[in-house]
């Protein structure tokens, strides 16, 4: 039964009001059975199953979660790139090499593993399976006309078909609008963050810009600039909602320059290591 | 809890530890001067406000500063939760999926019985409540009669209950009842 058939507002939420309610009972009349807790437990559960639905989302909300939400707060991507985050999914990220381990958010990785477009896992809690897009920032970049920092982008990977049980993004599927531009910080420009947002798309349609009735029309070409991306925009622009997040951090090491050079990047900017606070003060 | 040396007279203020609010040894405390052992009779010096009170007790080496810090500390340590947590639950696979199917029914049951206690009282207190609003739109002088409430009070707080030995200390001229106090204070 499809919410667009009802077409009352009232009754379309008393509909669903009386799936919620329908879902707890399901999960009530399985959630005793300790056979349940071992399958779960071991892994082999289907997601169209709702007790495990609630399962895995109440092992996602215990930890993973509060992680999550503490990095993103506390290393303020938050409100550097998007203005706050209520997560959804659990967004999963890892880079291609020896010692493929899901990383947690906010580790400083190394230029020469960021150089290869990560591989990500959505797991969602709804039996649907929904497209999503995945974007990846730089609030960090150094911007020296204005004496401030700007927002490059990275990459985006729209229309990823994901469902409960395949969580794995598949790129073959997927549409990628920017190709993947590895992280280039330069020298004595501190730890730059790189965010990777994961977007919901409006009715499980294709990525298109909405325009809507009564506002300014869009710029398409201006949204996807790399070298100013304004991620705010853009989300409002294609009318997505932003389910998750996840991010990690560069700084300048030994493999940069290897990485520059392979992808042509161009030298690059050295920044003064400041040392003092008030250097001309002490120097008087 | 750290307590400052500040309050002793200085020929006994000598180093201490802190006290720490676990409850945990007390380090070096004040040693008193020296004192007669006997058991009939201890100069107990109470040396915060300075009087000497000639009291019947067991001998008291550290001195009363020491009993006094060490009282404080197990008033705070039954205050605290430390080392009084439930323990972990150490079991085997097989046996947390039992314990855990066991403890889900039980909690039903508690559950249920909690919730139909309550609302069986919730029912009694709605009843009193609803007759009682009525007897107050039906008759003031009725209501109030009915509102009023016994004297709980029985012995005076004051009174002492009788032991089979004496107390330490056996006759306080000092003592004045608190309503005694409160009318001197005012006066005074």
């Amino acid at each position: 039964m499809q919410d667009r058939d009802i077409p009352d507002q009232k009754s379309r939420a008393d509909a669903y009001l009386a799936s919620v309610e329908i879902e707890k009972l399901r999960i009530n009349a399985e959630i005793s059975n300790p056979e349940v807790i071992h399958q779960f437990n071991s892994g082999n559960f289907d997601m169209k199953f709702p007790v495990y639905r609630f399962l895995a989302q109440q092992r996602w909300e215990k930890n993973d979660r509060l992680l999550l939400m503490d990095r993103l707060e506390n290393m303020k991507v938050i409100p550097d790139t998007m203005p706050t985050l209520y997560p959804r999914v659990d967004t999963k990220l890892r880079f291609p090499g020896r010692s493929t381990h899901w990383i947690d958010p906010g580790r400083i990785m190394s230029t020469g593993v960021t150089a290869q477009a990560p591989e990500f896992s959505i797991q969602i809690f709804e039996d649907a399976a929904k497209l999503y897009t995945i974007v990846i920032v730089d609030p960090d970049t150094p911007d020296i006309e204005s004496d401030t920092y700007k927002t490059t982008l990275h990459y985006i990977l729209a229309d990823v078909r994901i469902s409960g049980n395949e969580p794995l993004v598949d790129k073959a599927t997927a549409r990628e609008l920017i190709p993947y531009l590895p992280p280039h910080p330069e020298k004595n420009s501190g730890y730059h963050r790189y965010a990777v947002w994961v977007f919901e798309q409006p009715d499980g349609e294709r990525l298109a810009v909405q325009q809507r009735k009564g506002k300014d029309p869009v710029n398409v070409e201006s949204l996807l600039e790399r070298d100013r991306f304004d991620i705010r925009l853009f989300r409002s622009a294609h009318g997505l909602k932003a389910v998750g997040a996840h991010f990690w951090r560069n700084g300048y090491d030994s493999m940069t320059e290897g990485v520059r050079e392979k992808f042509g990047l161009g030298p690059g900017n050295v920044y003064t290591h400041k040392r003092f606070q008030h250097y001309e003060d002490y120097r008087e | 809890m750290i307590v400052s040396n500040n309050f002793l007279p200085r020929f006994l203020r000598k180093q201490t530890q802190l006290l720490f609010e676990n409850g945990s040894i007390l380090r070096m405390a004040n040693v008193t001067g020296p004192s007669t052992f006997s058991p009939r009779s201890t100069v107990d010096m109470k040396s915060a406000n300075g009087s000497l009170t000639f009291t019947r007790g067991k001998r008291s080496r550290g001195g009363g500063e020491l009993q006094q810090k060490q009282k404080m500390v197990n008033m705070l340590s039954l205050i605290s939760p430390r080392r009084k947590q439930p323990q972990r639950i150490k079991m085997a696979y097989e046996d947390l999926l039992r314990h855990r199917t066991v403890h889900r029914a039980w909690q039903l049951v508690v559950r249920t019985k909690r919730v139909e206690r309550r609302l069986e009282l919730q029912k009694q207190y709605y009843k009193m409540k609803h007759a009682c609003d009525e007897l107050r739109k039906a008759s003031q002088f009725l209501y109030e009669s009915a509102m009023e409430r016994p004297s709980s009070i029985r012995f005076p707080m004051e009174y002492r209950i009788p032991t089979l030995s004496p107390p330490r200390r056996i006759w306080d001229a000092t003592w004045r009842s608190p309503v005694e106090e409160k009318q001197r204070r005012r006066t005074a």
